[in-house]
């Protein structure tokens, strides 16, 4: 054996256990619901297998539009508000020479914060029988007295979004700031004797040179966005009348409410379609508008 | 299904819900953690609970008891209520999972029963006399084709709460007819008092009580036994008209104090508000008894001796009085894969042996027990007279009604809570959702997912 095919063999060899444990919890379980997909499973028992039935269900299924519309909604919200806060953040910081590092503790503490946690919190602080609005109104103020954040079809989405959103963005904001860090100041100081204002700075030096960490960040925030579930199952659980559903939380009851784990799959499949397609229609932007250089 | 209290649990589990806390060590046989492993001469089964006192009372006497005097010892593995169901499923899928196991209801029972994991039981029910013990209905219940596949693991109906000395200071009376019911919700709303306790934002699923309640004592239970084995449908004006008076309800803000409040009403806090005298009526099931006790302390409310029970009004005429919609809260098999069969049918023969030991139960902690014959001999003298007299009179009843959760199929039980969800909101009709129910129950029918109906009495 030659040392190139001696090496390349060590290689795969440090790689096997990983390669087997992915194997076992990702494309194993993956490959089966694609399979199980195509059938007709309660999730115990015989399969049936009914071809792209569970597909075209998908396709009239009033319930599986409104939470993939509901999905689109917040990974809109969460390209765009989080994003925004964390890069305004993380640039005033960087500019910032007293106390930036208990700034930077305070906004990343709700991120190690635990779901559950959180979500209690803002439960409670949302909640019309004690929480804030309750309490403006002892106060005299009742700007908030007909407001129902998590029952109101209409504010409810929004509100999970939030509650998820202060969580999120102190981690943006703490990973943007690491990248800004790693800029070369020559740039600046070559902007500066331009005469480049503030914003010229961000938005002709800073932005560019960070490109390749926010071009990460939004590429993940999407998949993060279709695979959303413990904000919404905790807050809310898809509530009131689906206002809130999403497709993690149609599959959840599907497969575990109704016995429908084939439908389930099926609408796990598409999440992880959707994920796919939108990351490649990405990469390939990113490619031909040269982001990378 | 869910379980002993509606605070955001599963009221059809007999003892069920949410603790996931560690078993006491001490206790032999109880363990915490998802093992499936089966030891020798073991008999494992997995449960939740609503309450830490629930669970060491069951340890305690349905565990230990059981485990001093037998061979093969029981092992207890303590869930979270809300992964429970789903890691069983995921368990028994693969050929492994506990020897005991527990459903949500017969419903849920016949999807394994179709998927040949459930081992049938009737050799061990005529061995250990299951039929003479269990109330007919609920042994019924849990046959599949002629054949025994579940016993039921609870007992439970809807009822209606009163807070004694709120109805005594507005001069009411607990309502027996649709009229008196909408007087006194429409006193209560005008003098500023919730009419009907409700909330839905730890437990979605807690929509599907009022419908029960509608379908029951608005339509009846004839009506509802006919829809159930295919022969009327559910979009039959009877149906429709129940579901347009419970929105109606829902419209006045009689239910919960409006449609947004509902999906943000906690229990607890609604539980404090009902001891205190801010709510007039509580439409719930008999697991709320353990909460009762809780919330009506006299510390920010109304004694224990304040609150009783009543049935639930006929609200149309030719609906029978006295109405109990008798509810199956889980159901307890036999894994067809378990190696020791004998073995969990012996612990059941033994669960279902002792009146007095479930009476006990009932006295001390409020457990929902199984549906056997009771009689008021049968409870200690601590018992509650108003839980006793439950039970009792649920025994004795000659008129019996369906609740969702253990007469309807999966998808069709989910349907109802969801869809009406929709219908309070505006976005669905009821005729719309009756249609909806409709198709997707004569989809379910079709497929034989409809669990076994047992005849309205004195049919």
């Amino acid at each position: 054996m030659t040392s190139r095919r001696r090496r390349a063999l060590m290689a795969w060899l440090f790689m096997l256990p990983l390669l087997l444990v992915n194997g076992v919890v990702i494309a194993g379980p993956g490959l089966s619901s694609f399979y199980y997909s195509f059938t007709s499973w309660s999730g115990v028992g015989e399969a049936k297998w009914v071809g792209l039935d569970n597909y075209r269900r998908l396709l009239t299924d009033d319930d599986f539009l409104g939470a993939l519309l509901n999905n689109l909604w917040w990974t809109l919200f969460f390209l765009t508000v989080p994003m925004a806060m964390g890069l305004l953040g993380a640039y005033l910081l960087s500019r910032t020479r007293r106390f930036g590092i208990l700034f930077r503790i305070a906004y990343f503490i709700p991120y190690i914060v635990a779901t559950v946690v959180s979500s209690a919190i803002w439960q409670n602080i949302l909640s019309p029988d004690y929480g804030i609005g309750a309490q403006l109104s002892k106060l005299g103020i009742h700007w908030l007295d007909d407001v129902n954040f998590l029952g109101d079809g209409r504010l409810a989405l929004p509100s999970v979004a939030f509650v998820n959103n202060w969580q999120w963005w102190g981690f943006l904001l703490v990973v943007f700031l690491a990248a800004m860090q790693g800029v070369d100041p020559h740039l600046y100081e070559a902007a500066r004797l331009d005469g480049a204002s503030p914003w010229n700075e961000f938005w002709h030096v800073t932005l560019p040179a960070i490109r390749p960490t926010l071009v990460f960040l939004m590429l993940m925030t999407v998949i993060w966005s279709f695979l959303v579930f413990d904000y919404v199952y905790i807050l809310t659980r898809g509530g009131p009348a689906g206002a809130t559903e999403v497709l993690g939380t149609l599959l959840y009851t599907a497969a575990f409410g109704e016995h429908e784990a084939g439908y389930g799959a099926a609408v796990g499949i598409v999440m992880a379609l959707i994920s796919f397609l939108v990351v490649c229609t990405y990469l390939v932007i990113r490619r031909v508008r040269r982001w990378d250089t | 299904m869910p379980t002993t209290s509606p605070r955001g649990l599963n009221r059809r589990r007999f003892l069920a819900l949410g603790a996931g806390t560690a078993a006491a060590a001490a206790l032999a046989g109880c363990t915490q953690g998802s093992a499936t492993r089966r030891t020798a001469g073991a008999i494992t089964f997995w449960a939740a609970f609503d309450r830490d006192t629930d669970r060491k009372y069951f340890e305690q006497h349905f565990v230990a008891d059981y485990n001093a005097d037998h061979d093969d010892k029981v092992s207890l593995t303590i869930k979270d209520d809300e992964s429970l169901e789903r890691l069983q499923q995921t368990a028994i899928a693969s050929g492994q999972g506990p020897d005991i196991v527990l459903t949500s209801g017969p419903s849920y029972a016949l999807e394994y029963i179709n998927a040949g994991k459930l081992a049938p039981l009737d050799d061990y029910a005529k061995a250990g006399g299951w039929e003479e013990k269990l109330q007919t209905w609920a042994y019924d219940a849990g046959k599949v084709e002629g054949k025994l596949y579940s016993i039921p693991n609870s007992f439970e109906t809807m009822v209606m709460f009163t807070n004694n000395e709120v109805m005594s200071k507005y001069d009411w009376t607990p309502p027996t007819t649709r009229q008196e019911f909408e007087d006194l919700c429409a006193d209560a709303k005008g003098r500023g008092i919730m009419p009907v306790l409700a909330g839905s934002a730890e437990w979605k699923p807690a929509t599907e009580w009022f419908v029960s309640v509608m379908f029951n004592h608005y339509s009846g239970p004839d009506a509802v036994y006919s829809a159930l084995i295919g022969e009327t449908p559910w979009t039959d004006p009877v149906f429709v008209d129940a579901i347009t008076a419970l929105n109606g309800y829902f419209q006045k803000g009689w239910f919960g104090g409006g449609v947004k409040e509902y999906f943000t009403n906690r229990f607890d806090t609604l539980n404090t508000r009902f001891a205190k005298g801010e709510i007039a009526l509580d439409i719930t099931g008999s697991w709320a008894f353990g909460d009762l006790r809780s919330f009506f302390d006299g510390k920010v409310g109304a004694g224990p001796d304040a609150w009783d029970w009543s049935p639930l009004p006929a609200f149309r005429d030719g609906v029978p009085k006295d109405l109990y919609a008798l509810s199956v809260g889980g159901t307890y098999s036999v894994n067809a894969d378990s190696k020791n069969q004998d073995g969990a049918a012996d612990y059941l023969t033994w669960l279902l042996s002792d009146r007095k030991r479930l009476a006990d139960a009932v006295a001390e902690v409020a457990f929902q027990p199984y549906p056997l014959n009771f009689s008021a001999d049968d409870f200690p003298a601590n018992t509650d007279e108003r839980i006793k007299r439950l039970y009792v009179d649920m025994a004795a009843s000659k008129a019996w009604g369906y609740v969702t959760w253990t007469c309807w199929p999966p998808k069709s039980d989910v349907y109802i809570y969801q869809e009406m969800d929709k219908v309070i909101t505006g976005k669905l009709t009821p005729k719309d959702y009756c249609a909806g129910l409709d198709k997707v129950f004569k989809e379910e029918l079709a497929a034989k997912k409809v669990p076994p109906i047992p005849k309205p009495a004195g049919a």
